[in-house]
């Protein structure tokens, strides 16, 4: 039975969901959910993700929301096919899961802000916060030259194998860099640099840019 | 083993109790008293303490009530361990008994009613009498100025050595830090300096000052509940430790809390917790779901908790807890707009605790686990109500837990 992926194909958490199940080589079909005419917060589908938010995955009988929590599923439930993405061992396990959450938790809520800012607030008719873009490059600046240093002594994040702390990434870091001219972010650091030339020149990403 | 202490630690006076066994070492059970249910006015408890409140004590065969009783006790049978808060000689003995008294009868009677009107009347479905408030703030006010002149002269109460007397003092202020009213601390330079001192105390943030980081308390309640032996090394953050090595080569965002559990190193709360519940999976209570769908679900929950629950309510404990204790006022706009988010959030929230006993199913795990420690911070604010007034929400998630993060079953 193939896995059901509800969500725009454009949109960050399915593209993170997207990506992982490419990795995992698992079958999914993609069941856009048309949020500019606000599908997400009718009550069909509240029933699958109660906070009418996107992607959701239907796999059998199993209802899953928040695309971390899909991914961790996918890693685990897959385990065995396609990419390792969550390490071999309990300790490896812990530092992917650091990782994870410093991407949560460090990372998102700038790098969010900032693609909102410079790709969807002109588009929905909203001026542009020149003081929150601001803020928020400076806060991403300060995240990413941990991860410079981070990535100065491991090949990959979570440590030297490819795993969901870096494929989590590969969403909004694309946004920065092709949709909001803020490529320096990244090439501007070595070591971010040539991470980034890495997993985003990985296949799975590629089909998820074609994925409709 | 003799010592037995009943009472609930968010009650000030079983903190002191508590504070005292902490800094002299000494092994304890804590047995909860449920207080809201009544249970401090039950025949079994009355014969502990016939004035039917907590705490009340049992070393062996002796029974005991009154705080101050209690402490005293502990400080003259258990003298030899740990530090001795009573003295020795006969001069500091007597200056330590002064400034009890003194803490009897002239801080508590100022700050006990203002604490009261301020934390704990609305966890019982009152509202602040603004009045007595104000002419409490006003008492505690002439008291201080009377501790100020003092403490400009030595560095304790007592003398220039910590003291039970001090100790005393520990519980009641930390409340009235999470109040606006902190600025009667803070405004009086040596009050102040001593309040920063005697709550830094290692002892102290054991009992209650790790819980201001609610990130500390998300692992903490994670190893509590599993049994898991740990050491809490306390992290000096007004000192700015955190944001210097050797911090930083623990976690390099400078943040708390950090982990080591032998060679590995870790931050992220919600990762070490996880770890702890992967690692320690045969040890305590299971956290992770008891079949694959109530692992995965658990994932679920887990995330909910980061992006829906966390995002609405932190902002809430810094702007209502952690900025008054630092002398800041709450943002009159921010907590109202936050409240109203967190809402919407705990009504999703209620329908699935209408449907299942806890968040991910019928089994406790790490994701009910995880939002307890900002959820016991708001129980301590106005908007407790928005908790209570959710029947399933309250039921289910049990917000009792003691500063340490063990959640009190009775």
């Amino acid at each position: 039975m193939v896995v059901k992926l509800h969500g725009p194909g454009f949109a960050a958490g399915p593209r993170r969901v997207a990506v992982c199940l490419f990795e995992k080589e698992v079958e999914f079909e993609l069941i856009n959910v048309d949020l500019f005419s606000g599908e997400h917060k009718n009550p069909d589908f509240l029933q699958l993700q109660p906070f009418g938010l996107v992607p959701v995955i239907q796999d059998g009988d199993l209802t899953l929301f928040e695309s971390r929590a899909i991914l961790r599923y996918c890693s685990e439930k897959y385990t065995g096919q396609g990419t390792e993405l969550h390490g071999k061992t309990i300790e490896e396990r812990a530092l992917v899961e650091q990782w994870l959450e410093v991407e949560s938790h460090n990372f998102n809520a700038p790098a969010l802000s900032l693609v909102f800012q410079l790709m969807y607030a002109s588009k929905l008719g909203i001026p542009q916060n020149e003081e929150e873009i601001k803020s928020s490059e400076e806060k991403l600046n300060k995240v990413l030259d941990v991860y410079e240093e981070r990535l100065s002594k491991s090949k990959y994040l979570g440590g030297d194998f490819f795993s969901l702390a870096d494929l989590t990434h590969l969403p909004l870091i694309h946004y920065l860099v092709h949709d909001c001219g803020k490529e320096s972010l990244v090439k501007s650091r070595q070591h971010v640099s040539l991470w980034w030339e890495d997993i985003s020149s990985r296949p799975s990403w590629k089909k998820v840019l074609e994925l409709k | 083993m003799g010592l037995r202490v009943y009472g609930m630690p968010m009650s000030p006076c079983t903190a002191t109790v508590l504070a005292l066994l902490v800094e002299k070492g000494l092994d304890y059970e804590l047995v909860p008293v449920n207080v809201r249910a009544g249970q401090h006015k039950q025949p079994s408890f009355l014969a502990l303490n016939p004035f039917g409140q907590i705490p009340a004590l049992e070393d062996g065969d002796l029974q005991l009530f009154e705080s101050r009783a209690i402490t005293k006790y502990i400080s003259y049978k258990y003298k030899d361990m740990g530090p001795d808060l009573m003295r020795s000689d006969p001069a500091e003995v007597a200056g330590v008994a002064a400034w009890m008294e003194a803490e009897a009868h002239h801080y508590h009677p100022a700050i006990g009613p203002l604490v009261f009107e301020c934390i704990f009347k609305q966890m019982f479905g009152g509202a602040p009498d603004e009045a007595v408030v104000a002419a409490q703030a006003e008492k505690l006010g002439k008291v201080l100025d009377v501790y100020e002149e003092t403490l400009s002269k030595r560095k304790y109460l007592a003398g220039d050595f910590y003291s039970l007397a001090d100790l005393h003092h520990l519980p009641y202020t930390h409340y009235l830090m999470c109040t606006p009213h902190a600025s009667l601390i803070t405004s009086r330079k040596h009050v102040n300096a001593w309040w920063e001192d005697i709550s830094s105390r290692p002892a102290w943030q054991k009992v209650y000052g790790v819980t201001r980081s609610t990130c500390t308390t998300r692992v903490l309640v994670c190893l509590e509940e599993k049994g898991v032996d740990y050491e809490l090394v306390p992290v000096n953050m007004a000192a700015g430790a955190h944001k210097q090595q050797p911090f930083l080569s623990l976690n390099p965002f400078g943040q708390i809390p950090a982990f080591e559990d032998g060679d590995l190193k870790l931050f992220e709360s919600r990762a070490i917790s996880k770890y702890v519940a992967h690692r320690y999976k045969d040890i305590g209570t299971d956290l992770l779901g008891t079949s694959p769908a109530e692992t995965y679900s658990v994932g679920v929950w887990l995330e909910v908790e980061a992006y829906q629950f966390n995002p609405a309510i932190q902002p809430m404990v810094g702007e209502l807890l952690v900025k008054p204790s630092r002398g800041g006022t709450p943002d009159a706009a921010l907590v109202p707009a936050q409240a109203a988010k967190l809402g919407k959030v705990l009504d999703v929230y209620e329908e699935v605790l209408a449907k299942r006993k806890y968040l991910a199913g019928d089994v406790l795990s790490l994701a009910d686990l995880h939002h307890l420690p900002c959820a016991h911070y708001i129980m301590l604010t106005p908007y407790a109500s928005l908790f209570a007034s959710r029947k399933h929400m309250l039921k289910t998630m049990d917000l009792k837990f003691d500063s340490r993060g063990k959640r009190a079953q009775s």
